[in-house]
């Protein structure tokens, strides 16, 4: 698989939703995208933020009339449906379909019309940057698309070409690797289940490790690991 | 994005399709000129020819223009042996097979807002085929506004091509190496029309394609002028008076001596054909060999950054 990767910065002004990331600078979106056919899109997009930014953000990601996907200001006027995932202080996940599309200058979009073997999209949003990955089965039409995105971007808007390598890794916040080895994930489940992370401790580390029959240190260091990694986890989450 | 509904029509309730663009017909024709005259485009007939050239060559395939012929750019449209555009030989075998005359009007048209229509356009500009017009809008103008789509392939007969090519009718549409070299330091304005980060040589060509320089950069004293900047987002080009401003802006002007130029001299297509066809001014060259050839020449000075 082959990693298509590139930035769109935005001029403040130009589009309403990428201004509020402009303004507010907590807020940080995740989404990924299928399009399979050039006719209809679905995002399913994580928005995390200081809880005065998401409230500012809610209304636009719940008007039907905003148009989040285009990369300039020819109007298109699909069908939206969103449906709101998760609705935490510091997050908010929306799941997006767009269908009934006559044309819509997106990028999912239009890469739609020159590939279909099921490209995946991940975007990320952040200040007044739009980092696109684009992640194809093979490379041979990556020029098409870096003419033709690049040339129809709209007033207010730079391309900036990152790179295009095969794909060796993915991490997505909303696609969670279980990357907590095995014998970690042992002893984190026996470790909740018997409330060692309970106030105060229902049992020590001296029981669990009799109850799984390895040695304390062992114990001890696969519990660290774990909890290191669930912890550097949810700290990405919130960067 | 957000949309501005106001600006010279283009974001106009497409219903009916685009307007007549505010150009001569007998360089630029609307799609609604070419569905009006689907019958004759698609006849066996001389008269008149529609050719399909685009950079993806699927999309035809998926669907075309009814009686748009097909015109594979890598093997239609340029002389493998020679590593050039076709020679006069190889554009007269290339006519008669599309069942063009001499006296035949050819439409052309095609994706990314007319590339390699542009492109077909200019070379049979220099060899002096009378009757040559670009659809406006290309091939995403026509699907866009729901004109009518076949998928049958078509497939005119044979003709004879009578009127000579050899020598090209006209050799000033075209710049040669040479010609660059002693334009250098003149009063001559270059105009580079790729990507900015192509013109500042950060990127020598685009990702996933083999043919690019050794070296990044642009002809000294070369002006960017981006040719996207032509077009609309719906494909079209612009109108005159935003054409005009354009050129303006970049101190670029009617009486100016102009050589455009690329990477392989199809982008810079589009921009000859705006400013010799579309604003009349009135020299203006296409330097065809473009970035793949002066980034790759030995002992030719080349300018980074902005």
């Amino acid at each position: 698989m082959y990693d298509f990767s590139f930035e769109i910065t935005y001029d403040a002004g130009v589009d309403e939703f990428v201004d509020l990331f402009i303004d507010r600078e907590s807020l940080r979106s995740e989404a990924i995208h299928s399009c399979l056919d050039p006719v209809e899109l679905w995002t399913l997009e994580s928005v995390t933020g200081d809880p005065d930014d998401l409230e500012a953000i809610d209304t636009l990601l719940f008007d039907k009339s905003v148009d989040r996907e285009s990369i300039n200001d020819r109007e298109c006027d699909p069908t939206r449906a969103t449906s709101l995932l998760t609705n935490e202080q510091r997050q908010r996940i929306v799941y997006t379909y767009v269908s009934d599309v006559d044309f819509c200058e997106a990028v999912p979009l239009i890469v739609a019309k020159y590939l279909d073997s099921g490209v995946l999209f991940e975007q990320t949003r952040t200040g007044n940057t739009v980092r696109w990955r684009v992640l194809l089965q093979d490379d041979s039409k990556v020029g098409h698309l870096y003419d033709t995105i690049s040339a129809k971007l709209g007033d207010g808007l730079s391309f900036s070409f990152e790179h295009l390598t095969e794909v060796d890794s993915w991490e997505s916040s909303l696609l969670p690797q279980a990357n907590i080895r095995a014998e970690q994930r042992e002893i984190l489940l026996v470790a909740v289940e018997r409330g060692y992370f309970e106030t105060p401790r229902e049992v020590t580390l001296d029981e669990l490790a009799d109850e799984v029959e390895l040695p304390r240190s062992t114990v001890s260091y696969r519990l660290r690991r774990a909890t290191a990694e669930l912890a550097k986890r949810f700290a990405d989450r919130q960067l | 994005m957000t949309t501005d509904h106001n600006r010279n029509g283009e974001n106009r309730v497409e219903t009916d399709g685009p307007p007549e663009p505010e150009y001569p017909t007998d360089v630029l024709v609307s799609p609604a000129w070419v569905e009006s005259r689907v019958d004759q485009l698609a006849s066996e007939g001389t008269d008149m020819r529609l050719l399909e050239v685009d950079v993806n060559t699927a999309f035809y395939e998926a669907g075309h223009a009814p009686g748009a012929v097909s015109v594979d750019w890598r093997e239609d449209l340029r002389s493998a042996d020679a590593h050039d555009i076709l020679s006069p030989q190889e554009m007269r075998s290339f006519l008669e097979s599309c069942g063009i005359t001499e006296e035949t009007t050819v439409v052309v048209y095609g994706d990314n807002s007319n590339w390699f229509a542009a492109h077909l356009y200019w070379q049979l500009t220099y060899y002096g085929h009378q009757d040559v017009r670009i659809m406006d809008g290309g091939r995403q103008c026509w699907v866009d506004y729901d004109y009518p789509l076949t998928a049958d392939p078509v497939t005119p007969p044979t003709v004879a091509y009578e009127r000579s090519l050899e020598p090209p009718a006209r050799p000033g549409v075209r710049a040669y190496r040479d010609d660059v070299r002693d334009a250098l330091d003149t009063d001559t304005v270059f105009v580079d029309v790729r990507l900015p980060a192509e013109f500042r040589g950060e990127i020598v060509k685009p990702p996933g394609i083999d043919e690019g320089a050794r070296r990044g950069g642009h002809v000294p004293g070369a002006t960017n002028v981006f040719w996207a900047e032509n077009v609309r987002p719906d494909g079209r080009f612009k109108t005159p008076a935003r054409l005009r401003a354009l050129y303006d802006s970049r101190g670029i002007t009617p009486d100016d001596d102009i050589i455009v130029y690329c990477r392989i001299g199809e982008r810079s297509s589009v921009t000859w054909f705006v400013l010799e066809e579309l604003l009349g001014y009135e020299r203006v060259r296409n330097y065809d060999g473009s970035w793949t050839e002066w980034g790759n020449m030995i002992g030719v000075p080349i300018e980074v950054s902005e």
